[in-house]
């Protein structure tokens, strides 16, 4: 299996397994129950709690709150922070659609009004730009770390503080594509942050959301008040354990990582620079993802052809022919619309191996050569 | 709900001795209907070319419905069975008329009464019981009013030689020959409007059909499989029992447009295709191939072009949508419920290869010599090795996938 989408979902790791199979068999009680067999899963759940505030440099006295997804963690504080009507709402149309279709839902709900923020032609922030968005009505601001389909890293750090200059408003990050793969430090300008496990060899139907301490928000979902009343549900203690398993693993070797997934993106980068008219539109961009266009054919036959070839790596959409391919994504990261139906997106992982990146390569040469007589429609 | 049925056949007068022939297969298929939407117990009689449905438990819409899907059936209406009474007194039958309209306290409704006695021993006319209906209906039911031409409502009375039947309501069946009285074709199938609607039209004139379609994976994806299944359930309920063949079709057309001229790829992605369902027909003793083609629609639809796909099938090719406007093929396909399906956005690996400007008048010369240097029958062979047979019961379920069969 040569698989290069990560970025989608992950491979679990084997250790994960481990924990979760373990903690399925043996932690059956609910952690909420007043028994010793609660009580102990309840005092664990609090221990890993901590190291998911510590890992990301947070005080203990923040909130990290257990959710089902990334989705449920954006939608929970875009719902949560009690916005009213007028309030302005500043977030980027290249983001994921658990922040832009919750924030444009909201937005018709409550009449807020919504400033986009523009991206210069590397995917990048246009920081002039940005900075003029910014006023005392702004009352939330969705930023992602890295975008999930460019990869472009964005300065969190620098862009929480030059809003808090401007406004007390709501900053909210969306660090999915990034947590447990670039090394960072949650700073006080940040006030929400979202996380997801399958995405670094965790399970899926486990996430994180970050609060700081101070903040108050409406929960999604009312009922037995765990999570200290912000989310109700039976704690899934085992997926916890797995999520935590998958975070300590990844945040263990973080630099060793990072630079090894750097080497093999700019080798990918480097061969596939021979290809005739391919474009890679971004700059500074996580080694996680490296993402282009390919113009002439249609990215669906390209990633079918290598799927054939037990390759795996992401289109756009399924977009061949008659179907239009205007992606809202790629429009707001400055992608010509004709170019929608031709970007393709490798995403890379710890577990990537050289074998796998050699692969990838002739494979996709081979793919290229048997399809390029049909460029051009 | 009713507890008797009538229905009569189509175009069973236009038969002569192989009427019983034709007879058969209409009462075959209206068996198997029955065993899937009326299980209980049921008799049925012939009685001057008609049939009559009693059963002790309630038919149901479902199966009225059913009914009105098989091919070969002029109409089917839910009845009411009366004992004759002595001296021929018609009074219960008045009554269970007159209980029976009740719509008309309060809608104006056009009706006629429409009476046949088929027992001619009965001393009293057709157009007298029928004047003494339309009488009885206009003073109960001020509102009802008569025309024998307009009539929105007919109230059928038919005299039997120990029952007297009534009916008030009608359903047009779907007309036409009974299923496989007329031969059996290999459907192609696309995913467009057209081919599900001269399926239809094939099923109505009692041809068993099967169904191809052409799977141009890797260059498009698996989505328009569900759509192709969807379309082929829609098409199974005017069958008995049916196949769908998902015949894998990328590497052929790949293969097709490295070697061909660019604007014959489609002609040519078309010539396999017909190749294949007549290889197909022999798998499994087809008599013909269906296509959903119409004169002129599209580049490919020349005479011309339809022309030297004649000469390449070894069997006929029914085109019975070539006279078809498109608005009247799109009305066909919403009458039959395809329409919803085939609007469905998919990829369509012909365009993908389509030449900008394909060829509409075709040189015969490079058509017969390109077999000459192109033999690809060796693929034809393993891409009907790997097509992908779904069985297909009248209730549109995929019950069974399986394979052609191949002597070793």
């Amino acid at each position: 299996m040569n698989y290069f989408d990560h970025a989608a979902s992950s491979i679990i790791y084997q250790e994960v397994l481990d924990v979760l199979a373990q903690s399925m068999r043996e932690d059956f009680a609910n952690p909420s129950a007043l028994h010793i067999l609660g009580q102990n899963l309840h005092e664990r759940t609090e221990v890993m709690r901590e190291d998911f505030l510590k890992a990301l440099g947070a005080s203990v006295n923040d909130v990290f709150i257990f959710t089902s997804s990334a989705t449920e963690s954006n939608n929970t504080v875009i719902h949560g922070i009690n916005l009213k009507e007028g309030d302005v709402v500043v977030y980027c149309k290249a983001d994921h659609p658990s922040v832009t279709v919750p924030v444009e839902h909201s937005a018709k709900e409550l009449k807020l009004e919504l400033r986009k923020i523009v991206l210069d032609k590397n995917g990048a922030f246009d920081t002039d730009v940005f900075s003029s968005l910014l006023d005392e009505n702004v009352k939330l601001v969705v930023l992602t770390h890295v975008n999930n389909q460019s990869g472009v890293v964005n300065d969190i750090a620098s862009l929480s503080k030059k809003i808090k200059e401007i406004t007390s408003a709501h900053v909210h990050v969306d660090a999915v594509q990034s947590f447990g793969k670039i090394n960072f430090k949650i700073n006080p300008e940040i006030d929400s942050m979202s996380f997801t496990s399958h995405k670094i060899g965790g399970p899926k139907g486990i996430a994180g959301l970050y609060l700081k301490n101070s903040h108050k928000i409406k929960p999604l979902l009312l009922g037995g008040a765990h999570e200290n009343g912000m989310r109700s549900s039976t704690l899934a203690f085992p997926l916890i354990a797995g999520f935590h398993k998958a975070m300590k693993i990844s945040l263990e070797n973080t630099g060793d990582v990072f630079s090894k997934t750097a080497r093999f993106s700019e080798l990918i980068t480097a061969k596939l620079s021979s290809i005739d008219g391919i474009q890679f539109p971004f700059k500074t961009i996580s080694p996680f993802i490296v993402s282009f266009i390919l113009p002439g054919i249609s990215s669906d036959i390209i990633m079918r052809h290598l799927e054939m070839k037990n390759v795996f790596i992401s289109s756009t959409s399924a977009c061949s022919s008659k179907i239009p391919g205007f992606n809202p994504s790629l429009h707001a990261m400055n992608v010509p619309e004709k170019f929608h139906k031709n970007f393709l997106r490798i995403s890379l992982a710890a577990s990537t191996t050289q074998t796998e990146v050699e692969m990838l390569l002739q494979e996709f040469q081979n793919v290229w050569d048997n399809l390029k007589h049909m460029r051009g429609r | 709900m009713f507890s008797h049925l009538v229905i009569s056949i189509d175009e069973l007068w236009l038969k002569g001795k192989n009427r019983k022939d034709y007879l058969r297969s209409g009462l075959d298929h209206i068996a198997a209907v029955f065993k899937v939407y009326h299980p209980d117990k049921f008799t049925y009689k012939i009685q001057s070319g008609r049939l009559y449905y009693t059963s002790k438990t309630l038919f149901t819409e479902e199966l009225f419905n059913a009914l009105t899907c098989i091919p070969g059936l002029a109409y089917i209406s839910p009845c009411k069975m009366l004992d004759r009474l002595p001296d021929e007194n018609l009074e219960n039958v008045y009554e269970e008329i007159l209980n029976g309209l009740k719509i008309l306290e309060t809608k104006p409704v056009v009706f006629r009464a429409m009476v046949k006695r088929v027992d001619k021993t009965f001393s009293r006319t057709s157009v007298f019981i029928g004047r003494e209906i339309g009488h009885r209906v206009i003073t109960r039911y001020p509102l009802a009013s008569v025309d024998l031409k307009k009539a929105e409502l007919v109230i059928d009375v038919r005299i039997l030689p120990k029952h007297i039947s009534i009916s008030t309501e009608t359903k047009k069946g779907m007309g036409g020959l009974p299923w496989g009285s007329t031969g059996s074709a290999v459907t192609m199938l696309s995913g467009g409007f057209d081919s599900p609607v001269a399926s239809y039209l094939m099923a109505k004139r009692g041809v068993k059909q099967s169904f191809v379609f052409f799977h141009a994976y890797p260059f498009v994806g698996r989505e328009v499989i569900t759509k192709i299944k969807s379309l082929a359930k829609e098409l199974a309920k005017f069958q008995r029992q049916t196949h769908l063949y998902i015949v894998p079709f990328g590497d052929i057309q790949n293969l097709i447009s490295k070697q061909c001229r660019e604007e014959y790829r489609v002609l040519f992605f078309r010539r396999y295709m017909i190749e294949i369902s007549n290889l197909i027909c022999d798998k499994v003793k087809a008599d013909s191939v269906i296509t959903g083609d119409c004169i002129g629609q599209v580049s490919s639809q020349t005479m011309q072009n339809l022309h030297l796909i004649d000469l390449i099938s070894k069997r006929m090719i029914l085109r019975p949508l070539v006279g078809y406007n498109k608005l009247e093929i799109l009305n066909t396909a919403t009458a039959i419920g395809t329409h919803d399906i085939s609007i469905i956005p998919h990829d369509d690996a012909c365009s993908l290869f389509a030449s900008k400007n394909p060829i509409i008048n075709p040189n015969m010369e490079y058509w017969q010599s390109w077999d000459k240097d192109f033999d690809i029958s060796a693929e034809l062979t393993v891409a009907l090795k790997k097509t992908e047979i779904f069985s297909i019961n009248l209730q549109g379920e995929f019950y069974e996938k399986d394979y052609f069969s191949f002597d070793a």
